[in-house]
C-alpha cells in the first residue's frame, strides 16, 4: 500500500518529509572505539540504496541507528522524518536484521502471526509465505530451519506490515544462489512499486544489481557514494595487463599504482591512472609484450576505495 | 500505548505463544505442573497426616504447594525463559517493530500466572477427589486470588533474575536459588518444622518474599489476625516495587550495554 493511502499524522509527514532517512553529522561511539564520524547520509524515498563497506566499516551500526535500535553519541537521526524510536514510524518499517533470533519451539505461521498482529494493515499469510519461498514449512518450528530458512522467514516478517521503508542488514547470507535470485526478485518488486529499500552487503554484485545509489563506508566515514557507475568512475581502477621485465618493486613505484600481482613474466597492475601507468611502462620497457587495459567491476572499485580511506587514515 | 482491540489482540497472541512454548517443552511442564503435585499426592497419601498450625494437613499443603509451584515456574519458566529467548536474540529481533517490550513482558508474566493458576487447580482437585478435602467455595476463590496476587513479585524476580544471567547459567542459578529459599520459607518445610529443626532460619525467614507468599496464601485456609495478612500483603507490595525497579534498572542496562 503507498504511503498516501495510510491514515493520520503519519501520512502528513510522509507526504512533507523528503528523504526517508536523514543522517545530520551523526557520531557513534563504543567506549573508546568510533563506528561513525560525523556522517551527513540523506535516503530518498523510492529508491534501493545500498551500504558497502569492509567488516567494522560502520554498516551494521548506521542500520541500528536508522531503526532507532542505537542512540547516536552525536548528530541526529531521522527516519520519516521523525525520531526513529517513535512507534507510528515503526508501524511502517520492515527490518531484517543479520541475526534473526526467535523461540525454537514456535512455528513459521506462529511467528509471522505474531509478526502481523504488530501492524495495521498487514500482509496476507499466503502472500508472505510466497514472496519469501516459505511454502511447506509454515508449520515447522523455528528452531528445525537451516541457516538459510531462518533468513527467508527474517524476510517474511520484514514484510509482514506492508513496509513503506525496508532495511536488509546482510540479507543474502546463508542463501544459496536460486534462492538469493528469488530474494532479488521480491526485493525488485518491492521497491518497484515505489517504496524505499535500504541495504548493507558483503556482495558488491548484489548492490550492483539491486542498487540504484551505493554508499561506500570505511572507517565510519562516508567514503563515495553514487550510482554504482559513478563509483566505478570514481575509482579511476583499471587493470593494467601485459609482459614486461620490470620487477614488480619497480612497477609498484610506477603512477596510479596500488596493486600489482605477478605469474611468470605476467603482471596484473591494478592502477587509478592507467594512461600514466602505462605511458610509463612503455617508455621503461621496450620489449613489454600483450598489453591490454579492462575496466574493473563494482569490487575492484570498491577495493580501490577502501584501500585508499585505510591509506589515508594510517 | 494506548489500548485498543488491536493491542489486546496482541497481547493475547503473545500470552497464547507463550503458553504453546511452555506446553512444547514437556520436561518443565512436569517440573512446574506435575511436581507439586506429585509432593503433594506423596505428603497427603500418609493416613496420618498431622494438623500443621491447626489447620489440617492436607488442606495445608495446598496452599504451600501452590507457592512452592508458583515460585517454581516463576523462575524456571519465566526467568529461564526469558535468559534463554533473551540468549537467542528474540528480545533483539522485536525491536525493530511497533511492540513494545512492555506488552511481551506483561504477556510472559500473565502466562506465568495462568500456569501457576492451573498448578493450583490441579492441587485443589487432587485434595478434593483422591484426599477428601473440603475447600469453601469462598476459600477457593480467595485461594486463587492470593495465589495471582503471589505470583506478580515472584514472576518479577523472575524477570529480574532473566534479565540478569546468561542463557547458559541460568538453569544452574535458578536452581541454587531456589531450592535453599523454597525450603526455609515454609513452602516445603512448615515454619512450625523449621522452628523444631532451626529457630535461626525462622528470624530470617522475612527476608525471603517467598516466607511473605506462603503466609499470605496460607492466611485463606489458616485462621490469622489482620494485622498479620496485611503486613504480609505489605510485604509483597514492597517486594514488587523493588523487583519491578530492579527489572527496569537491569533491562535498561542491558539496553544500553546493547545499544549504547
Amino acid at each position: 500500500m503507498p504511503a498516501a493511502n495510510r491514515t493520520g499524522q503519519a501520512v502528513l509527514t510522509a507526504v512533507n518529509a523528503v528523504n526517508a532517512v536523514t543522517f545530520c553529522r551523526v557520531t557513534k561511539t563504543y567506549g573508546k572505539t568510533l563506528a561513525l564520524s560525523n556522517v551527513d547520509l540523506s535516503i530518498a524515498y523510492g529508491c534501493i540504496t545500498a551500504i558497502l563497506g569492509q567488516n567494522g566499516a560502520g554498516k551494521t551500526t548506521a542500520i541500528g541507528l536508522m531503526l532507532g535500535m542505537l542512540k547516536c553519541t552525536d548528530g541526529t537521526v531521522k527516519l520519516l522524518g521523525q525520531d526513529p524510536t517513535r512507534a507510528v514510524n515503526r508501524q511502517r518499517i520492515g527490518a531484517m536484521l543479520q541475526h534473526i533470533g526467535a523461540p525454537a519451539t514456535l512455528r513459521v505461521c506462529e511467528l509471522i502471526a505474531l509478526w502481523s498482529s504488530y501492524y495495521p494493515t498487514p500482509l496476507p499469510l499466503g502472500r508472505l509465505i510466497e514472496m519469501a519461498d516459505l511454502a511447506g514449512l509454515e508449520r515447522a518450528y523455528f528452531g528445525k530451519l537451516s541457516g538459510g530458512q531462518r533468513r527467508r522467514v527474517a524476510f517474511a516478517l520484514a514484510m509482514c506490515g506492508n513496509p513503506d521503508v525496508l532495511f536488509l542488514d546482510e540479507p543474502s547470507v546463508g542463501l544459496d544462489v536460486e534462492a538469493r535470485r528469488s530474494f532479488w526478485q521480491q526485493v525488485r518488486a518491492f521497491a518497484q512499486s515505489g517504496r524505499t529499500v535500504v541495504l548493507t552487503t558483503h556482495h558488491l554484485e548484489e548492490a550492483d544489481a539491486l542498487a540504484d545509489r551505493i554508499v561506500v563506508l570505511g572507517r565510519g566515514n562516508i567514503i563515495a557514494e553514487g550510482s554504482a557507475a559513478e563509483i566505478k568512475a570514481r575509482a579511476h581502477t583499471r587493470v593494467v595487463r601485459c609482459q614486461s621485465r620490470l620487477t614488480i618493486d619497480q612497477v609498484r613505484a610506477l603512477p596510479g599504482v596500488f596493486d600489482v600481482k605477478q605469474t611468470g613474466r605476467r603482471l596484473e597492475i591494478t592502477s587509478h591512472q592507467a594512461e600514466s601507468t602505462v605511458r610509463e611502462l612503455l617508455r621503461r620497457d621496450e620489449t613489454l609484450q600483450d598489453l591490454e587495459v579492462t575496466n574493473r567491476g563494482l569490487e575492484a572499485a570498491f577495493i580501490a576505495l577502501t584501500h585508499a580511506s585505510t591509506k589515508g587514515a594510517t | 500505548m494506548t489500548p485498543n482491540p488491536r493491542w489486546l489482540h496482541v497481547c493475547c497472541l503473545h500470552i497464547w505463544l507463550e503458553l504453546l512454548k511452555l506446553a512444547r517443552m514437556p520436561v518443565y511442564v512436569v517440573l512446574l505442573t506435575l511436581l507439586p503435585a506429585v509432593f503433594y499426592s506423596l505428603s497427603a497419601a500418609n493416613p496420618r497426616v498431622p494438623d500443621i498450625e491447626g489447620v489440617p494437613g492436607r488442606t495445608y499443603l495446598i496452599a504451600t504447594m501452590a507457592v512452592f509451584s508458583a515460585t517454581a515456574i516463576a523462575l524456571f519458566g519465566f526467568g529461564i525463559g526469558y535468559a534463554t529467548e533473551r540468549g537467542q536474540g528474540w528480545m533483539q529481533s522485536l525491536r525493530p517493530t511497533p511492540a513494545s517490550p512492555v506488552l511481551t513482558l506483561l504477556a510472559k508474566m500473565i502466562a506465568c500466572a495462568l500456569v501457576t493458576l492451573i498448578a493450583l487447580i490441579g492441587l485443589m482437585l487432587l485434595g478434593r477427589f483422591l484426599f477428601h478435602v473440603r475447600l469453601t467455595p469462598m476459600q477457593v476463590v480467595l485461594l486463587i486470588s492470593a495465589i495471582l496476587v503471589c505470583s506478580i513479585p515472584l514472576s518479577l524476580i523472575g524477570l529480574t533474575l532473566g534479565a540478569m544471567v546468561g542463557a547458559n547459567s541460568a538453569p544452574i542459578i535458578m536452581m541454587l536459588l531456589f531450592l535453599p529459599i523454597a525450603s526455609i520459607s515454609g513452602i516445603v518445610v512448615p515454619m512450625e518444622m523449621i522452628q523444631r529443626g532451626n529457630p535461626i532460619l525462622v528470624q530470617i525467614a522475612p527476608m525471603w518474599p517467598t516466607y511473605h507468599a506462603g503466609q499470605f496464601v496460607l492466611a485463606v485456609v489458616r485462621p490469622a489476625p489482620v494485622g498479620s495478612v496485611l503486613m504480609h500483603a505489605m510485604a509483597l507490595i514492597c517486594y514488587t516495587a523493588l523487583f519491578a525497579a530492579a527489572a527496569v534498572l537491569v533491562y535498561r542496562q542491558g539496553e544500553g550495554r546493547m545499544h549504547g
